[in-house]
């Protein structure tokens, strides 16, 4: 609920030595999540550790950008940047191989939204470098 | 029997204190923390030079000043043997009276200061570089802030149990009923509204309205605890007692897809019962921490009050004004009272400590004898929040 000025544009995110492959995928329109490799348990947003064993021995591996909605809410009141959208839905979306994102819904016009409902990956560019994930109906 | 420190009644809170919230003071956390200060010294009789323990929070309108605890001590002339910072969101007042307890337990000082102050409402919360999830995966996405994790967190329960928004509203009407005849509510919050007023409020991120969420302002709040048998010795009558405690942070951390409509709530409720020997039919008043209504439901349920999905049930069948069956946040809670910044956590903290001494007048709960007070600490990335405590305070 931030004053600002007509037409800010939204936040472009910044990599951090934890998160660049992840970034550096998504800029390839790819998604790449960290992955616990024992128990094969993903985890999002990108940590310094492995959240099954709170050492670093995490992976990295492209995902398939599929998932299904667990919840979600449509934003009546924007965050910075994001006024010229409302309203707007942002989903949380359990990814087809674990690991939950929160990320906006698109495309979705005419769709009654069910959860459970199945849902893929597809990107807005920010920047030359930074392409953020959002997720469409995966018809 | 679970080891509980407080049991025996080892430590006392002799005195609270708390300045009116306001909207925009232009003063900082320091000037309201020497106002509440102030109050302590005048209801006790002491000297700022007898107070040797000093427990603060990180406000937000000093998040950064890496000296604050030091800054703060200068501003109220206070020499400590022992200092405490605590950082966990709404949690930290309430947290400071376990660890002042342990000090003085431990002998590491022997009266102590716990001061809650923050002027966001002044300030805002800042656009400060931090590391962490918000400013790299929530605010790109156009994550405006609590009431999107408290819009998904509510859709996530109206999947599972049916959200019941009737409920919601007597809880805000029952909140504001207290806020009426509490002199240190933010004024324009001292009206009365109806069940149709919360409904019809402005929609912020579905279902979350206006009217279910706090607003950030101004104050302060504070107490005074020292050793049981020294409160007495010097004369000290009318006491209230920490009994039990229980905190738990970073809830379920490895589950990737968890429950989210589960909280710490499901710990340290069950646990702050069973360290004193009671159960929630043996408590006088609920003081619940409120950021959104729906936090309060999800605490009756998940302390033990009512079962899991039945808390709107429970609202709507149970009186929880201040001669009903279950007191609750008597003094109107901080979505009626105020949020002052991360000092919010002392806001129904601070009217339990009063209705047990027998202060709240207007609101005053007739023969209550114990209290059960929470807090709720930082909005994680898509989980439930990141802390929870319970304590069991009680009169003399």
């Amino acid at each position: 609920m931030a004053e600002e000025k007509p037409n800010s544009l939204p936040p472009v995110p910044s990599a951090t030595p934890v998160s660049k492959p992840m970034w550096e995928a998504a800029n390839k329109d790819k998604l790449m999540l960290q992955f616990d490799a024992e128990t094969n348990r993903a985890q999002f947003w990108p940590r310094p550790v492995n959240l099954q064993s709170g050492k670093a021995n995490y992976e990295w591996r492209e995902v398939s950008g599929k998932g299904n909605i667990y919840a979600w809410t449509k934003v009546h009141v924007p965050a910075f940047g994001f006024a010229d959208r409302v309203p707007y839905i942002l989903g949380a979306i359990d990814l087809k191989e674990g690991g939950r994102i929160v990320a906006p819904l698109v495309n979705i016009d005419n769709v009654v939204l069910e959860p459970g409902m199945a849902v893929k990956v597809c990107w807005e560019r920010r920047s030359d470098d930074i392409n953020v994930y959002q997720f469409e109906p995966d018809a | 029997m679970v080891d509980n420190f407080l049991r025996d009644k080892p430590v006392a809170i002799i005195a609270y204190g708390e300045v009116q919230n306001q909207r925009r003071s232009g003063k900082r956390p320091y000037e309201f923390a020497a106002e509440v200060m102030e109050q302590l010294l005048n209801r006790t009789g002491l000297k700022n030079s007898d107070i040797d323990g000093l427990a603060t929070h990180m406000p937000t309108a000093e998040a950064g000043n890496t000296f604050y605890t030091n800054t703060m001590a200068d501003n109220l002339g206070l020499q400590p043997r022992w200092t405490q910072l605590t950082d966990i969101g709404g949690c930290s007042p309430m947290g400071n009276i376990a660890r002042a307890a342990a000090a003085i337990i431990t002998g590491q000082c022997e009266m102590a200061i716990c001061l809650a102050s923050d002027s966001t409402g002044t300030t805002g919360v800042g656009h400060r570089r931090l590391g962490g999830y918000r400013q790299e995966f929530m605010e790109p996405i156009g994550f405006q802030g609590p009431p999107v994790a408290f819009g998904l967190l509510s859709h996530a329960y109206d999947q599972k149990y049916g959200l019941n928004l009737n409920a919601l509203a007597q809880l805000a009407v029952t909140q504001r009923n207290g806020a009426i005849v509490n002199e240190n509510a933010i004024e324009q919050f001292r009206k009365p509204i109806t069940i149709q007023d919360y409904l019809k409020s402005r929609v912020i991120a579905e279902p979350i309205r206006l009217l279910d969420c706090v607003m950030r302002c101004d104050g302060g709040n504070g107490l005074l605890i020292t050793s049981t048998e020294r409160a007495k010795a010097m004369g000290f009558k009318n006491l209230v007692y920490p009994i039990s405690y229980s905190e738990i942070t970073n809830f379920d951390p490895s589950d990737p897809n968890p429950d989210i409509t589960e909280t710490g709530f499901s710990i340290v409720g069950p646990d702050v019962f069973k360290k004193a020997g009671m159960t929630p039919s043996d408590i006088d008043m609920f003081h619940p921490y409120d950021d959104f209504l729906i936090a309060v439901m999800l605490q009756m349920e998940q302390i033990g009050f009512c079962k899991r999905g039945e808390g709107g049930d429970f609202i709507l069948n149970t009186d929880m004004s201040p001669n009903g069956k279950l007191p609750l946040n008597t003094g109107g809670g901080q979505i009626s009272a105020g949020q002052p910044g991360l000092g919010g956590g002392g806001v129904n903290l601070t009217e339990a400590i009063r209705q047990l001494m027998g202060e709240a007048s207007g609101r005053q709960v007739e023969n209550a004898k114990n209290a059960l007070v929470t807090g709720i600490g930082v909005i994680p990335y898509f989980r439930n929040w990141g802390s929870s405590n319970c304590m069991i305070l009680e009169s003399s």
